[in-house]
C-alpha cells in the first residue's frame, strides 16, 4: 500500500516545475556548502586591507567586504552555516514538537492540558525577546543560537502533530488495534505518525525557511553566530552599513538567502500539494 | 506548458536579482577612503565651509540634534554616558566649565582663589536661578558635592572627590573646599557635567534620584523626555548670561543604527549629527548646504589584557600582542579613515602632558613572534576575545585583532556579549583574558592613567600594578606645577607603554555634520561636549 | 456567547500568571542587575548595596514577584527602574505605535495577498499562478532589516518621496505620521502578504472544488457570485486564523523594523529594557502583549460564528 503511495506522490511533485526547481537549487546549495574547502579561492577569514569593499573583479569574483575578505569564499563556507543553523534548528524543533504534540494529543487529559497551557504561553511570547534573552544566558556561539531557534520553532509543530494526532485518533485501524491489546508506543509509532506525517513534513520545509531568515535577524541585532564566522546574515547585517559605497557585500549573501528560503517555500509547497488526499486525511 | 512555468521562475529570480543589483549601481562609488589621516584643525578655528551669515543672531527656531544613543540617566550625578554629557550641556552648570579651546573657563563660580595648597575658595556668581525660579547660593554648591561625597548615597562620582575633607558655605556666595591633600585635578572633576549643581529640593522631592527629572542653572530646560525616542528642550528665559540662548528649543533624537543616522541628516530630518559613521562622511559632505567639522577625539579603543592571570600575566605575551596587533587597518577598514593610530601611551599628543613615545609605530611580527617564543609559546597559545556585541567599533576592531593576532600564531576567540553580561564578566569577575574596550571624554592627564592604572583603581580590571607607576601617579595628581607633572607623567608612560597592560588601537576623528543655516556652533577641540548656548539657525 | 467569552477570559489567566513567572525567571537569569549596568565600570560596593536597596533589589526573587504581582493586582504597573517613567504611561505612549504599524501592514498584506491568492487558485497551474505565487512569496525570502534598508534607499534618499526615520503622532499630524508609516508598513506587509497568499491561495482551492460550490454552479449563478460568495466566504476561516497569527505576531513589537525606522514601539521597548535588566517594564510590556494576544486569538474565534454558521459556541 504505502509502496504507491510514494509513488503516486513523487509523480504529483515532479508535475510541479517550480517545486523541483526549488529542490534543485536546495541540492546544489548542499553541494557549493560541501565543496567549499576546494571550490573557495581564500580563506574567508583572511583580510586584504588595501582591497577593501573593492568590486567583483578577477582576484575577487564577488568582490571584498570592508575588510578586504573575499565575498565568494564567505559565501561558500556561509552555505555551510546557514544549511547547518537551519537544519539543525528545525531538527530539534521538530524533536520537541513531535514529544509534545504526541504526548498532547495520544494521551490526552491532564497531559494533553498542561502542554497545550504550555504552548499557549510559547506562543504569546514576544518571539524577539525570547531568543534575545536565551542567547544572553547561554551565550554567544552557533549551537546555542539553534537551540534558540528550535526552542521557538518547536511550538509550531507541537501544535500542528498535536491537531493531526488528535484527528488520526479517531481512526477506526487504531480503535481496533486497542482492543485487539497492541501497545501504545506501537500504536502510535506504526498507526499514528505515518497519518501525521504530510503536513509534518511540509512545516519542517518552511521552518527551513524561516529559520535561515530567523539567524539573519538575531545576527542584525547583534546575538546571531558570532564574527568572524561568515554567515549570511551576518554578511547582510554588516555589509548594509556600505550599501552605497559597495554594495557587494550585502547583495550576494542578501541573493544567496533568497534562493534558498525561497527554494525551501516553493519545495513546501509542492509537497503540500503532492501530498494533498494525505493531507485531507490528516487534518 | 511546462517550459513556460518553467522560465517564469528563473524570470522571477533574475528580475529579483536585477532590482537588488540596481539597487546597488545607483550613485558611482567614490574612491577608497583616505589612508592620511584628515589634517588636526587647530583649536577654536571656525568650521570649514558655509557662507557667512547675513545679518546677526537670530532668535528663535528648533534645532534637532540626532545621537548615536540615549542618555541613560537625568540625574547628573548617577550617569555615566556620553550622550547624557550631552545633554546635561544644555541643562546644568557646574562651578567651572571647559572652553572650546579645552582651557577651564569660570562658570557658576565667578573666581577662586587658592590661599594655600589644600584651599580652595569659590565666589559664586550672584541671581543665577534653577529651573524652579529659585536663586542659585551656596548651601546648593555644598549640597551638591556632599551628595557625590556620600557613601550612602551610592554616586559612582564620588571617588573624584576623594581628596575632598569637607566643603562649607562661608556665606550666602562663597564656598570653602578643604582638602586632605594637594589635588591638581580638582578643578578640571569639577568642570565635567556629572559634577553639576542640583537643588536639594528637588532632589528630595524625588525620593533621592532625579529619575526623569532635570533641574539645572543651564539655558535649557527640559521639557519632555521619552526614553530611546526623544528628548525636547526649551530656552529658558531666565538664563544667567544676556541675551543667550537664542534658540527656542532643541530636540534631540537618538538614532541607534549608524545608517538610519546618516540618512536623517541627508534628508533633513535633523539639522545636525553628531558622530556621522566614517563610511558615510563623503556621501554626507555631498548634500548641498552641509558642513563638516572633523577633530581628533580623546575617544580611544584599546585592547586590554588580563595581567593577573596566564598567559597575560607575561609581560612579553602583551608586548608580543601590542606589536602584533595592526592598527592602521583597524583605522582604515571600521574607522573608515577616520582615526589616528596609537603608537604609544594613552594621552593623545593634543594634550599637555603628551608623551613622545612611538613604542608602537612599526608592527612587528617576527619581535612577536620571537618575544612569545621566549615566553614558552613558540607553538601559539589559544584565547578569547571579550566584547560588547553589536558595538559597531567593537565588533570590527575585535575581527582586526583576530586576524592581526593569527598571524603570529595566537588563537583568538571572539565572544561578543551583551553589555551587562559584559560588564558582569570583565568588571566584576574579572573573568577575561583580552577584552575589546575604549575610553572617551577624558581631558586631565590623571583621568587618563590614575583609574587605569594604579593599583585596585575602578578602570583597572586588568590588574595592572606596578609600585614604580602608583608613585609617580600618586605623587603627580598633587603636583600643582604643570610642567612638573608633565615630566612625571613621562615617566609613568614610558614604564605603562613598556609593560603593554593595553594595547592601544587608535583615536576616533569625531566628524559632525550640520546644515550651513546652523550658525554659531563651535566644537570643542577634542571633539567632545555640544554646546548650543551660542547656535542659532539663519532661517 | 458572553459565558463563552468569560470562559476565555479565566482560563487565559494562568496562561498569563505563566507568562509573567518565565519572563521573570528567565531576565534573572541573565547575568548582571540593573544596578550592574548603571554603574558598570565605575562601581563600588557600598554603591552597588544603596542602590539594590533603593531599587528593591536585595530581596529574594520571589518576593520581588510576589510585590511585582501585588502592584499589578492593584494597578500599578510600577516605575521604570533605569528612568523612573512610570511603566503604565510607557506602554501607553508606545503601543499606539505598535498598533497603527501593524493595523498598517495588514492592509498592506490583505491587499496585495488576498487578491494574489484568489488569482492564484481560480487560474490554478497557469502562468498567473506561478507568476503570483512566487513573486508574493519573494515577501518573506529576504530579511525584514534588508529590505527596509532597501526602501528607504530607494524612496527616502534616491527619489526623497518619503522620510526616512522617525515617527510623529497620529494627531498632532496625520499626514506626515502616515508618511512616515508607509515604508515600514510595506516593510512588514509583504510578509504578511506571503503569507496571506499561501493561506488564501490554498484554503480557496479547497473550498472551490467542494460540493455546494459544484451545485451552486448547477444552479446557475454566474461563476463569479459562485466565487465571491461561497467559496470565499468559507475560505475565510484558515485566512483569519492566519491573519490573527500575524497581528499577534506584529502586536508584539517587531524590533528590527523599529530600529531601522526609529519608530517608538514596545519591541524596541522590551528589548532595550531587557537590555537594562529594567524588570518592571519587561513585566509590562510581556504582560500587555500576552493580554493583546489572548484577546486578538478570542476575536478570531468568535469571527469564526459569523462565518460559519455551523459553529457555536
Amino acid at each position: 500500500m504505502e509502496g504507491s503511495f510514494l509513488a503516486l506522490t513523487l509523480r504529483r511533485f515532479l508535475r510541479n516545475r517550480t517545486a523541483v526547481v526549488g529542490g534543485l537549487v536546495l541540492i546544489l546549495l548542499a553541494i557549493a556548502a560541501v565543496a567549499a574547502p576546494f571550490l573557495a579561492p581564500y580563506d574567508p577569514r583572511e583580510m586584504h586591507p588595501a582591497e577593501r569593499l573593492s568590486a567583483p573583479s578577477p582576484s575577487y569574483p564577488l568582490g571584498a567586504d570592508q575588510f578586504g575578505r573575499d565575498i565568494l569564499s564567505r559565501l561558500l563556507y556561509g552555505a555551510r552555516i546557514s544549511l547547518r543553523v537551519g537544519f539543525l534548528s528545525t531538527g530539534m524543533a521538530l524533536f520537541l514538537g513531535l514529544l509534545l504534540g504526541l504526548t498532547a494529543g495520544y494521551v490526552g487529559g491532564w497531559a494533553d492540558t498542561i502542554i497545550s497551557r504550555i504552548l499557549d504561553i510559547m506562543f504569546a511570547f514576544p518571539f524577539m525577546l525570547l531568543a534575545v534573552s536565551i542567547m544572553a544566558v547561554l551565550g554567544p556561539k552557533e549551537v546555542n543560537v539553534i537551540i534558540t531557534i528550535g526552542v521557538v520553532y518547536a511550538p509550531i509543530f507541537a501544535r500542528i502533530c498535536r491537531g493531526s494526532t488528535l484527528s488520526a485518533k479517531e481512526n477506526e485501524y487504531i480503535q481496533a488495534a486497542r482492543l485487539v491489546g497492541a501497545s501504545d508506543v506501537r500504536i502510535v509509532i506504526r498507526h499514528i505518525m505515518p497519518n501525521i506525517m504530510a503536513p509534518i513534513i511540509v512545516q519542517t520545509t518552511l521552518s527551513l525557511a524561516t529559520a535561515i531568515i530567523a539567524e539573519a535577524a538575531l545576527s542584525f541585532l547583534g546575538v546571531g553566530t558570532p564574527p568572524p564566522a561568515p554567515s549570511w546574515g551576518e554578511m547582510v547585517s554588516r555589509g548594509r552599513e556600505f550599501m552605497e559605497l559597495s554594495p557587494w557585500g550585502a547583495i550576494f549573501p542578501a541573493v544567496a538567502i533568497f534562493t534558498t528560503v525561497l527554494s525551501f517555500n516553493l519545495l513546501g509547497d509542492g509537497l503540500r500539494d503532492a501530498l494533498d488526499p494525505l493531507m485531507q486525511r490528516a487534518s | 506548458m511546462s517550459k513556460r512555468r518553467f522560465v517564469s521562475t528563473v524570470l522571477v529570480h533574475l528580475t529579483v536579482l536585477g532590482a537588488l543589483l540596481l539597487a546597488g549601481c545607483g550613485t558611482p562609488a567614490p574612491t577608497a577612503a583616505p589612508t592620511t589621516p584628515p589634517a588636526v584643525e587647530t583649536p577654536s578655528e571656525a568650521p570649514t565651509a558655509g557662507p557667512f551669515p547675513t545679518s546677526g543672531p537670530k532668535l528663535g527656531g528648533e534645532l534637532r540634534v540626532s545621537l548615536e544613543d540615549d542618555m541613560t540617566n537625568t540625574d547628573p550625578h548617577f550617569e555615566q554616558a556620553y550622550f547624557g554629557l550631552v545633554v546635561f550641556e544644555q541643562v546644568y552648570e557646574g562651578l567651572l566649565t571647559r572652553g572650546y579651546d579645552m582651557e577651564l573657563e569660570p562658570s557658576l563660580a565667578e573666581s577662586w582663589d587658592m590661599p594655600d595648597p589644600q584651599t580652595y575658595i569659590f565666589h559664586l556668581r550672584q541671581g543665577v536661578k534653577f529651573h524652579n525660579g529659585r536663586e542659585m547660593v551656596a548651601d546648593d554648591v555644598v549640597y551638591s558635592l556632599n551628595r557625590i561625597r556620600d557613601p550612602n548615597v551610592g554616586s559612582p562620582w564620588g571617588g573624584w572627590l576623594v581628596s575632598i575633607d569637607d566643603v562649607q558655605a562661608t556665606d550666602n556666595y562663597t564656598v570653602e573646599v578643604h582638602l586632605s591633600r594637594p589635588d591638581a585635578t580638582l578643578l578640571n572633576t569639577l568642570a565635567w557635567k556629572f559634577f553639576a549643581i542640583v537643588p536639594q529640593e528637588v532632589v528630595e522631592e524625588h525620593d533621592g534620584m532625579l529619575s526623569g527629572v532635570m533641574v539645572g542653572t543651564g539655558p535649557f530646560k527640559l521639557v519632555e523626555w521619552q526614553p530611546k525616542v526623544h528628548i525636547k528642550l526649551e530656552r529658558n528665559p531666565d538664563y544667567w548670561r544676556e541675551g543667550l540662548p537664542y534658540l527656542d528649543a532643541i530636540t534631540f533624537v537618538p538614532i541607534l543604527d549608524t545608517t538610519a543616522r546618516s540618512t536623517a541628516l541627508r534628508t533633513g530630518t535633523v539639522d545636525f549629527c553628531d558622530n556621522v559613521p566614517g563610511q558615510d562622511v563623503e556621501t554626507v559632505k555631498a548634500v548641498e548646504g552641509m558642513v563638516t567639522v572633523e577633530r581628533v577625539a580623546t575617544a580611544y579603543m584599546f585592547l586590554g589584557m588580563n595581567c593577573a592571570q596566564p598567559p597575560f600575566d607575561d609581560v612579553r605575551v602583551r608586548q608580543a600582542v601590542a606589536y602584533a596587533v595592526d592598527r592602521q587597518a583597524y583605522v582604515d577598514t571600521v574607522l573608515f579613515g577616520y582615526g589616528r593610530a596609537m603608537d604609544g601611551g594613552s594621552i593623545p599628543d593634543s594634550n599637555w602632558a603628551y608623551a613622545d613615545l612611538h613604542t608602537y609605530a612599526e608592527r612587528d611580527l617576527e619581535k612577536a613572534r620571537d618575544l612569545l617564543a621566549d615566553a614558552g609559546y613558540a607553538d601559539g597559545l589559544d584565547t578569547t576575545i571579550k566584547l560588547v556585541a553589536g558595538g559597531p567599533l567593537d565588533e570590527g576592531m575585535g575581527q582586526v585583532a583576530q586576524a592581526n593576532l593569527a598571524e603570529v600564531g595566537i588563537n583568538a576567540e571572539l565572544v561578543p556579549l551583551e553589555f551587562g553580561v559584559l560588564i558582569e564578566q570583565f568588571a566584576i569577575n574579572r573573568d577575561f583574558e583580552l577584552v575589546v574596550m575604549g575610553f572617551s571624554d577624558f581631558w586631565e592627564p590623571n583621568d587618563f592613567l590614575y583609574p587605569v592604572f594604579h593599583t585596585g583603581e575602578g578602570f583597572n580590571p586588568w590588574g595592572y600594578s606596578n609600585p614604580q607607576v602608583d608613585a609617580l601617579l600618586e605623587q603627580a595628581r598633587e603636583e600643582l606645577d604643570q610642567d612638573t607633572r608633565a615630566e612625571l607623567y613621562t615617566e609613568a608612560q614610558q614604564i605603562i607603554v613598556e609593560e603593554a597592560p593595553l594595547a592601544n588601537f587608535a583615536q576616533q576623528v569625531i566628524v559632525q555634520g550640520y546644515y550651513d543655516y546652523v550658525q554659531g556652533f563651535q566644537p570643542m577641540a577634542d571633539g567632545g561636549k555640544l554646546s548650543f548656548v551660542e547656535t542659532w539657525l539663519d532661517k | 456567547m458572553y459565558r463563552y467569552i468569560a470562559g476565555r477570559m479565566v482560563a487565559a489567566i494562568p496562561v498569563l500568571v505563566g507568562i509573567s513567572i518565565v519572563v521573570f525567571l528567565l531576565t534573572s537569569l541573565i547575568p548582571g542587575d540593573v544596578v550592574t549596568v548603571m554603574l558598570g565600570m565605575m562601581r563600588s560596593p557600598q554603591a552597588e548595596a544603596t542602590l539594590r536597596r533603593l531599587f528593591g533589589l536585595d530581596q529574594p526573587i520571589y518576593v520581588r514577584y510576589l510585590v511585582w504581582m501585588g502592584g499589578v493586582l492593584r494597578g500599578d504597573l510600577g516605575v521604570s527602574l533605569r528612568t523612573g517613567e512610570p511603566v503604565f504611561h510607557a506602554l501607553v505612549t508606545r503601543f499606539p505605535v505598535t498598533i497603527e504599524l501593524t493595523v498598517l501592514s495588514l492592509i498592506v498584506g490583505l491587499i496585495v495577498g488576498i487578491p494574489s491568492g484568489i488569482i492564484a487558485a481560480v487560474k490554478q497551474y497557469s502562468k498567473a499562478d506561478y507568476v503570483v505565487s512566487v513573486v508574493s512569496l519573494s515577501g518573506v525570502c529576504l530579511p525584514d532589516f534588508l529590505v527596509g534598508t532597501l526602501l528607504v534607499l530607494i524612496f527616502a534618499l534616491w527619489l526623497r518621496v518619503l522620510p526616512p526615520t522617525g515617527y510623529v503622532g497620529l494627531r498632532e499630524n496625520p499626514v506626515q505620521n502616515l508618511r512616515l508609516m508607509i515604508l515600514p508598513a510595506f516593510t512588514l506587509g509583504i510578509g504578511s502578504a506571503a503569507v496571506f497568499m499561501r493561506m488564501t491561495r490554498s484554503a480557496m482551492l479547497e473550498v472551490i472544488h467542494k460540493d455546494y460550490v459544484r451545485t451552486a454552479r448547477a444552479k446557475g449563478l454566474t461563476e463569479r457570485v459562485v466565487l465571491l460568495v461561497h467559496a470565499f466566504r468559507n475560505a475565510l476561516i484558515p485566512v483569519v486564523t492566519v491573519v490573527g497569527i500575524d497581528a499577534g505576531f506584529l502586536l508584539s513589537g517587531v524590533v528590527i523594523v523599529e530600529t531601522i525606522f526609529s519608530l517608538p514601539g514596545v519591541g524596541r521597548l522590551a528589548l532595550d529594557s531587557v537590555a537594562m535588566r529594567d524588570y518592571p517594564m519587561v513585566q509590562g510590556v510581556v504582560l500587555l502583549v500576552a493580554t493583546t494576544f489572548v484577546l486578538v486569538n478570542l476575536v478570531v474565534d468568535i469571527l469564526y460564528v459569523y462565518l460559519d454558521p455551523r459553529i457555536r459556541y
